[in-house]
Formats: C-alpha cells, sequence, structure tokens
C-alpha cells in the first residue's frame, strides 16, 4: 500500500518532468540551432537564471552527500557552503566577464572560449575530452544518487537497477530535445518542491523527534560536540587547513566549471548575472538543512556506515512521514539528480558537438545533431559504468572537482592576460592535472593538511608564469581587444546594453555556423 | 563608450575598488576560522561555528549587493 502510493505519486511527477522539460521549447520549432539549444538562445532572464543555477548546484549530494557527511564527519561538510558562497561573490565578475566574451565571439561553452582565446581548434579539443572525463562521473553520481532515493522512497518496490535506468531515461527525454531552457523549465519543478519539502523537514524533524529545536540542538551540543568543530569526528585529515584551501580551490573552479558557465551563456543581460551573484547566495541556507538532518540522525538511526550513510535524512524521512509525503520528498531529491544531470549531459554534449566532432570540417554544419546524439552516448556511457563499476562517488567527485580546477590558469588568467601563451597553458595544465591524479591516486589527498587541487594549481601557475616568460613568444596578430575578456559591459543608466555590442570579433577563428549574428538578432 | 581606462592595457588598470568588498566571504569563510571554530557560545541554540557560517552565508550577498551598488554609481557617474 504504502509502496503504491508512494511510486504513483514519483510516476506522475516523472511523467510531469518530462512534459514540462519538452513543453520549454513548444512553437520554437527545431530552428535556432547549438545557441538555441545550448544556451538557450542567451534569452534567459534573472529570475529563470537563478532558478536554473540553484537547481543546478544543489544536486543529489546535497540530500545525500551533505547529511551523509555531517552524519560521518560533522564541520568538514561545511565546506559546500564555504565554496558555494564565495563562488557566487567571485562569479559577480567573473559571469559577466566571460558573457560578454561568449556573446561577442558567439562561443557557447569554455572549450570554445579556449579555442578562440589561443587562435587554434585543438585546445579546445583537448580541454573538451579532458572535461569529460571529469563530468562523466558527476552524471554517475546523480544516476546512484537518484537510484538509492527512488528505491528508499518506494520502499523497495522500484529496484535499483531500474531506478537508475529511469534517471537515465527521464533526463534523456526530455535535454536532447529542448536544452538549456529545458532543464530551466524543470528546475522550476526542482526548486518549488525542494524549498517546499525542506523547509518542511527543517521544522517536522526536530519537532517530531526531539519536542522542539531547543531540545534538539541542546542534545548535539550536549553529546556530539567532537562533530561541531574542525577537523570533526574521524574525519581523518579535514581539518582547518583543508577546509580553507578546499574553499579556495573549489570556489575558482565552479565559476569556471561547464555547467556554471552553460548558466552564465545563457543570460540575457550581464546585469541577470550580477543580481544573481547577489541572490543566488540565499539559497545556500538551505543547504543547513541537511547538514543538520545528518546530525539528528546520529540519535535516531545510530551506526549506519559506509554508503548507508547517505541515507540518512531518507532513513528519517522514511521512518516518520506517511507514504505520499515519502512521495514528495523522493520527487525533490530525484530532481535534484535530474536537472543537474540534464546539465551535465548537454554541456558534454556541447563540447563535443562544437569543439570534437565540429572541429572536424566534414562534420561541422550538424554541430547540433552530433551534440544531440553525444548526450544520449555519454549518457548511456554513465549508466553502463554504473551497473558494471557501482562505488562510493563522493570521492571520486573530489577528484573531477580538482581536475577541472586545473583549466583556471588556461580559462580565467587567458582571458585577462594577453602574454600567457598556449605553451605554458598547456604546460601548466598537463603538470598540475598530472599532479592532481598522482596525489590523489596515491591517497595523498589532503597533502600536508591541504586540498591537494590546490597545491597541483599552484604548480600549475608556476610552471605557466615560467613557460611564458622563459618559452617561445607567441606569434598572433589578432588585438587584445579580440582576443582577451577586457571590458564585460557593464550597463549604464538608462542605456541598458542588451543588446548586440560590436561584432567586430567573428572573424577570429573560422566558424562553420554563423551563429553569432543569429543569436544577436534572436534577443533584439 | 569604452572605459577610458580599459585603453588596451591589462584589465587590472581598471578602476573598480568596490570589487574588494567580494572579498568579504572569504575574509567570513576562511580568515576568521581558527576564531570561530568552537562550539560555545551557543545563540539561538546553535554551536558557535554553525551560527558563524549562518552569518558568513548571510553576509556574501551584503557583500555583493554592496559591490554592485558601488558600480551601479559609477555607471550613472
Amino acid at each position: 500500500m504504502n509502496a503504491a502510493v508512494a511510486t504513483s505519486i514519483f510516476g506522475a511527477f516523472m511523467v510531469l518532468t518530462v512534459v514540462l522539460g519538452l513543453l520549454a521549447v513548444r512553437g520554437r520549432g527545431s530552428g535556432g540551432g547549438l545557441t538555441e539549444w545550448s544556451v538557450g538562445g542567451r534569452s534567459l532572464g534573472t529570475v529563470f537564471i537563478w532558478v536554473l543555477m540553484a537547481g543546478e548546484s544543489y544536486t543529489s549530494f546535497s540530500y545525500l552527500g551533505a547529511a551523509g557527511w555531517g552524519y560521518n564527519f560533522g564541520a568538514p561538510v561545511l565546506y559546500v557552503l564555504a565554496y558555494m558562497s564565495c563562488g557566487y561573490a567571485i562569479g559577480y565578475v567573473v559571469g559577466p566577464m566571460l558573457w560578454a566574451y561568449a556573446r561577442r565571439h558567439g562561443l557557447v561553452g569554455i572549450t570554445d572560449m579556449v579555442a578562440h582565446r589561443y587562435g587554434r581548434a585543438w585546445p579546445g579539443t583537448a580541454v573538451a575530452i579532458l572535461a569529460t572525463v571529469c563530468l562523466l562521473p558527476y552524471i554517475q553520481l546523480q544516476i546512484t544518487g537518484m537510484g538509492v532515493v527512488v528505491s528508499t522512497i518506494s520502499y523497495g518496490a522500484i529496484s535499483l537497477n531500474w531506478a537508475y535506468f529511469l534517471g537515465f531515461a527521464v533526463t534523456t527525454g526530455f535535454v536532447v530535445v529542448s536544452g538549456l531552457r529545458g532543464s530551466a523549465w524543470v528546475s522550476v519543478l526542482k526548486d518549488i518542491l525542494v524549498i517546499g519539502t525542506l523547509g518542511f523537514l527543517a521544522v517536522y524533524v526536530p519537532l517530531h523527534y526531539f519536542g522542539g529545536y531547543g531540545p534538539f540542538l541542546d542534545r548535539i551540543v550536549a553529546e556530539k560536540p567532537q562533530w561541531l568543530t574542525f577537523p570533526g569526528h574521524a574525519s581523518g585529515g579535514l581539518g582547518q587547513g583543508w577546509f580553507i584551501t578546499t574553499t579556495l580551490v573549489n570556489s575558482l573552479t565552479v565559476v569556471i566549471f561547464p555547467t556554471t558557465v552553460a548558466g552564465y551563456l545563457g543570460a540575457r543581460n550581464a546585469d541577470a548575472l550580477r543580481r544573481n551573484a547577489m541572490y543566488l547566495p540565499f539559497y545556500n541556507v538551505l543547504l543547513f538543512v541537511p547538514m543538520l538532518l545528518g546530525l539528528a540522525a546520529l540519535f535516531i538511526v545510530p551506526g549506519l556506515v559506509g554508503a548507508d550513510s547517505n541515507l540518512a535524512l531518507f532513513k528519517l524521512v522514511v521512518d516518520s512521514l506517511p507514504a505520499w509525503a515519502v512521495g514528495v520528498i523522493g520527487v525533490a531529491a530525484a530532481l535534484s539528480s535530474i536537472v543537474p544531470m540534464a546539465v551535465f549531459m548537454l554541456v558534454i554534449g556541447t563540447m563535443w558537438g562544437r569543439s570534437v566532432l565540429g572541429a572536424i570540417p566534414r562534420l561541422a554544419h550538424r554541430q547540433k545533431l552530433w551534440s544531440q546524439l553525444v548526450v544520449v552516448a555519454a549518457g548511456a556511457l554513465a549508466l553502463l559504468l554504473t551497473y558494471t563499476a557501482p562505488n562510493t562517488l563522493v570521492r571520486l567527485s573530489l577528484i573531477s572537482y580538482e581536475g577541472m580546477a586545473q583549466l583556471v590558469p588556461m580559462l580565467l588568467l587567458g582571458l585577462v592576460w594577453r602574454r600567457l601563451t598556449l605553451s605554458a597553458a598547456v604546460s601548466g595544465l598537463v603538470v598540475g592535472f598530472t599532479l592532481v591524479c598522482v596525489l590523489v591516486f596515491t591517497g595523498n589527498d589532503p597533502v600536508w593538511g591541504m586540498n591537494a587541487g590546490l597545491v597541483a594549481l599552484a604548480v600549475n601557475v608556476v610552471v605557466a608564469l615560467a613557460v611564458t616568460w622563459l618559452g617561445p613568444r607567441a606569434a598572433d596578430d589578432r588585438p587584445d581587444a579580440e582576443v582577451l575578456a577586457l571590458e564585460d559591459e557593464f550597463p549604464r543608466e538608462g542605456a541598458p546594453r542588451d543588446g548586440a555590442p560590436g561584432e567586430a570579433g567573428v572573424a577570429g577563428v573560422a566558424r562553420g555556423t554563423g551563429e553569432a549574428g543569429a543569436s544577436a538578432s534572436a534577443s533584439a | 563608450m569604452r572605459n577610458q581606462f580599459s585603453g588596451g592595457r591589462s584589465p587590472g588598470s581598471r578602476k573598480r575598488p568596490a570589487l574588494l568588498w567580494l572579498l568579504l566571504p572569504y575574509v567570513a569563510f576562511l580568515a576568521v576560522l581558527p576564531l570561530v571554530n568552537r562550539v560555545t557560545p551557543t545563540v539561538l541554540g546553535l554551536p558557535f561555528l554553525f551560527f558563524w557560517m549562518l552569518v558568513a552565508t548571510l553576509l556574501t550577498p551584503l557583500s555583493v549587493g554592496l559591490a554592485r551598488r558601488a558600480d551601479r554609481k559609477r555607471g550613472r557617474a
């Protein structure tokens, strides 16, 4: 009976999700090309950008991993809050900068930006492949996250393997057709459910189990003080140094993370991004809920170990609520897998359609089609890996992040500093990425109490500077304004600069599509 | 139309001192960590570290807002 109720609610919402995702592009035909699909035609306003970017950053990790880390370690889980907040703050500068650069030159992602900045196609291709390796684990993480949630909230009626497949099918079902715009529409449903259910749980759980917040917090302070400060409980080196270095490197990485950049580029104008740098941090307050409920679970379901601790929050939900409520909360958590998964698949598709397959002259005229095919292929590959190589993935996602961090000098430093040469940026990237792999796979992360990604990033920058100063000078005679992201077009009062800035720059790297012009007219 | 400070030189020469506000979250979350890494005193029942992290989270939109306000003033000038 319980299983039937919860499963029906879940099934109904999954259908609604696909319908909503598809409705997003109703009446838009199949026109618009890659820009329309990958970055929503650069047409999303402040509200949609908020919903989308909140939606894609609040992943299944927030429900599972955050509660699990809170349960296992306590305070170290606060790093999520810290790096996302700091990342939103520097996104105030980086977001409009990348947006304006992409808009001026008709670019749709970071691989595209790299190719344009260095005036060659192959660095974009290389970055696309590297980023795909880093992002695939995230898709798998969302699939497994959705699997355990769905199987738990259906009281076991839906098996893990079916739940994995459902996650893949629902996501692919809309993102292939409707791209970023569809993800934004589904995010509306997701954010409403997430805010509603977490708000409810934040009040209900302490009241139900402890008789209110006061007694709940008093009991944690009295009995579990070890969880409440760094380095937390049995965290194996996640002390203050780790927290500070992780927050630093992650906050730099999150602003160039391909999914974040997809959100930036979807904006209608730069001011939508500046406003959101201000409004998005409020969403982070919600992260306290799974963290605190993870701590609450210590008293209610003690003794969870390993991957089971990720279910700390859901054990409370299933234990204390009627089936319909379990179903609704399960939908919120499932959508927290689906929306980020959709954007991850979308950016992998975009990177390949544009910078890998699209870089082959014979294939360049069908970039959107290749992107859509790669979406399906990437999702299917991640699903296959989930069946054949399941594992606890929080660690793997940390490796991905530290690897992506190594792109920061090539992209951000490159866009503001003309002298950085291609050979220097590539050298730094290769050394940094290798160092991350060595440190992580030899079990040396944290290294000397610091995040290995930050250590590797420091070495990366030193190598890049050294090669720039000592190595060959670049032979690139394009003007600075063409190569760098110098101007982020701050709108003047009364003269909003929404419209197309000078399209002077399209001549740089040959593009097969002429989309820069198309997108400019689409938003006029 | 183009900012007079950006004339082809390094972008660091653009004068936007208000962007220093964006470092405030780093101060609140990271620089003062050794001082706030404690359970007591509890505030509103929250252990001090968690209370402080809530304060820092709410400071973030404020610091971005201050940077934006200065930028908007500059835009009008």
